[in-house]
């Protein structure tokens, strides 16, 4: 199992503070995006990396939230689902939708461009190309292999979750994993050989 | 190959100002009101003796004074229940002597005479702190032999049954409401519900409660809203602060309920021009369209002036279009939990009614 999956997620929000954002309190609904817009916006930044969308990340992450604020009714804190994964499947197929209507139109220089100033100061230019190169790879998977592979490997949701999230069963989360995971590994074989 | 370092593929971090544009573009949504239609008057909750009833509830209600007791005998008085964070918090010696940081006032707001609400979960957190910061110090002024009758582990603060029994029913309404609420999506729903909760306090300081917990053998608590809304307004609570002493109470409190298809209504039947304007008024009120909704249910009570359906929404409107006179109007003629409900929803509209 890849180590990274075994990462302790950052706590919930507490059930108290969920329940008073369910009941309209703004300062609690303040609480819960200051809590959760971070992996919501990076879950949409890797969704949409490489396609007209790249410039909307700001606005698909309201829209997540005005769709999490509309539908908090509906999501019960003690069920099947933590809320962290609730609001990440929300942005997955905010995302997934907007795509189907978005032609990629983004050359992969320009994504490895973007991510060149993104990327911290502080690591190596070795790992800043080695970055780069995932992030195209990430950018030229399609969609739905992309949306199972970001919601893995970098918000750490179970196969369980990501079925669930997606609408789809168990067998073609994991298939839709290797296949990605297969492209990657095609996609970087000349850096691993390196 | 080895595992792919996938942390090499960064992202930026959210601008600064993203929640401020979160909270704007949610506020400009429309908003799903939960409360403006949940009251079906085809669904009523029978009073048996009071509109819940609490039945056998002196024999069943429990409690003990923590302190003067060790944990193995508050457990052999609530049964297996394993009760826990206060007790973790007292341990934990204050980081540095602070007062309570808001008055009662700034930090609840009253729902009955002797018992109040939380305006937030900050407010609520932060008087729990301040009560297991006040709880630590009690309890290492005992340790140190210095407490006389105050640090005698809670021996003074005591609630008495009938102190337990009217806060019940006090929040009553507000339980009948959550019942209400799930009526409309489980009409079967009915029997016992046992709330178990714990009650903490310290003189000056304030009483909270601090843990809730349901039990019920007719499967109340399978509905996971309705559970939720009733543990969430167990622990929303505010009590009055303890005269002295401090400490823990548990309370064991079961509710009866049943449906009943008996209207309450007071009023004679709508027109069914007016039933529909009324109709036409929560939808809009669903959708936020707040003013759309006062000039119909205004329109309704043109024709019916005592109709509590359309005044609800009024109110509702009133508080939501932050039209402060027309809310204390509307308000004014609502009663019991109807009132409490536009009550709150004026106060998260910053609209005061007093």
């Amino acid at each position: 199992m890849n180590a990274r999956a075994m990462q302790p997620s950052p706590a919930e929000l507490d059930e108290v503070t969920f329940s008073r954002a369910k009941r309209g309190d703004e300062r609690a609904f303040r609480q819960l995006v200051a809590r959760y817009q971070r992996p919501v916006y990076q879950v949409l930044w890797r969704m949409v990396e490489g396609t007209e969308l790249r410039h909307r990340v700001e606005d698909l992450t309201q829209e997540t939230f005005v769709r999490v604020f509309q539908s908090l009714d509906r999501f019960t804190y003690k069920g099947s689902a933590r809320p962290s994964t609730w609001i990440l499947t929300i942005a997955t197929r905010l995302a997934l939708n907007e795509l189907r209507t978005t032609r990629r139109t983004v050359p992969i220089d320009q994504v490895a461009e973007h991510l060149a100033s993104a990327d911290r100061a502080d690591t190596t230019a070795e790992r800043r190309a080695l970055g780069r190169r995932i992030a195209q790879a990430i950018a030229a998977l399609p969609p739905k292999f992309r949306a199972a592979l970001v919601l893995r490997e970098y918000h750490h949701l179970e196969y369980e979750e990501i079925a669930s999230a997606l609408e789809i069963d168990l067998g073609t989360v994991k298939s839709r994993l290797s296949r990605a995971r297969s492209q990657l590994r095609e996609a970087l074989k000349e850096v691993h050989n390196a | 190959m080895p595992d792919l370092d996938y942390d090499a593929y960064a992202v930026p971090e959210p601008p600064d100002d993203l929640t401020d544009s979160i909270m704007s573009a949610v506020a400009e949504a429309p908003r799903l009101q939960p409360s403006v239609d949940k009251h079906n008057p085809q669904l009523r909750l029978v009073l048996i003796g009071g509109a819940v009833v609490a039945a056998a509830a002196i024999a069943v209600l429990v409690w003990t004074l923590r302190g003067g007791g060790d944990d193995d005998d508050r457990r052999a008085t609530t049964g297996d229940r394993v009760h826990r964070s206060v007790a973790t918090d007292r341990t934990r010696p204050p980081a540095r002597e602070r007062r309570t940081s808001k008055t009662v006032d700034e930090r609840s707001e009253p729902i009955s005479p002797r018992l109040r609400r939380f305006k937030s979960t900050e407010a609520r957190q932060e008087l729990e702190r301040d009560i297991g910061r006040a709880a630590a110090k009690r309890e290492q002024r005992a340790a140190g032999g210095s407490g006389s009758s105050h640090g005698g582990g809670g021996q003074d603060f005591v609630l008495t049954k009938e102190d337990i029994q009217g806060a019940m029913q006090e929040i009553r309404p507000l339980i009948v409401e959550c019942y209400e609420m799930a009526l409309e999506t489980t009409p079967d729903l009915a029997g016992k519900l046992t709330v178990a909760f714990t009650i903490v306090g310290e003189p000056d300081i304030g009483t909270i409660v601090s843990e809730a917990e349901l039990e019920s053998d007719d499967g109340m608590t399978d509905d996971a809203d309705f559970s939720e809304c009733v543990e969430q307004t167990i622990l929303s609570l505010e009590l009055p602060a303890p005269e002295a002493g401090g400490g823990e109470i548990f309370v064991r409190y079961p509710f009866i309920f049943r449906s009943s298809d008996e209207p309450t209504h007071t009023v004679p039947a709508s027109s069914d021009d007016n039933k529909a304007r009324l109709h036409e008024a929560r939808d809009a009120a669903k959708s936020g369209q707040w003013g759309k909704a006062m000039r119909l249910c205004q329109e309704v009570l043109d024709d019916e002036p005592d109709n509590t359906d359309a005044v609800m929404v009024c109110a509702l409107a009133a508080c939501n279009l932050k039209n402060q006179k027309l809310a204390q109007k509307y308000v004014g003629q609502l009663t019991g939990a109807r009132q409490q409900m536009a009550r709150q929803i004026c106060v998260r509209n910053g609209v005061e009614l007093d």
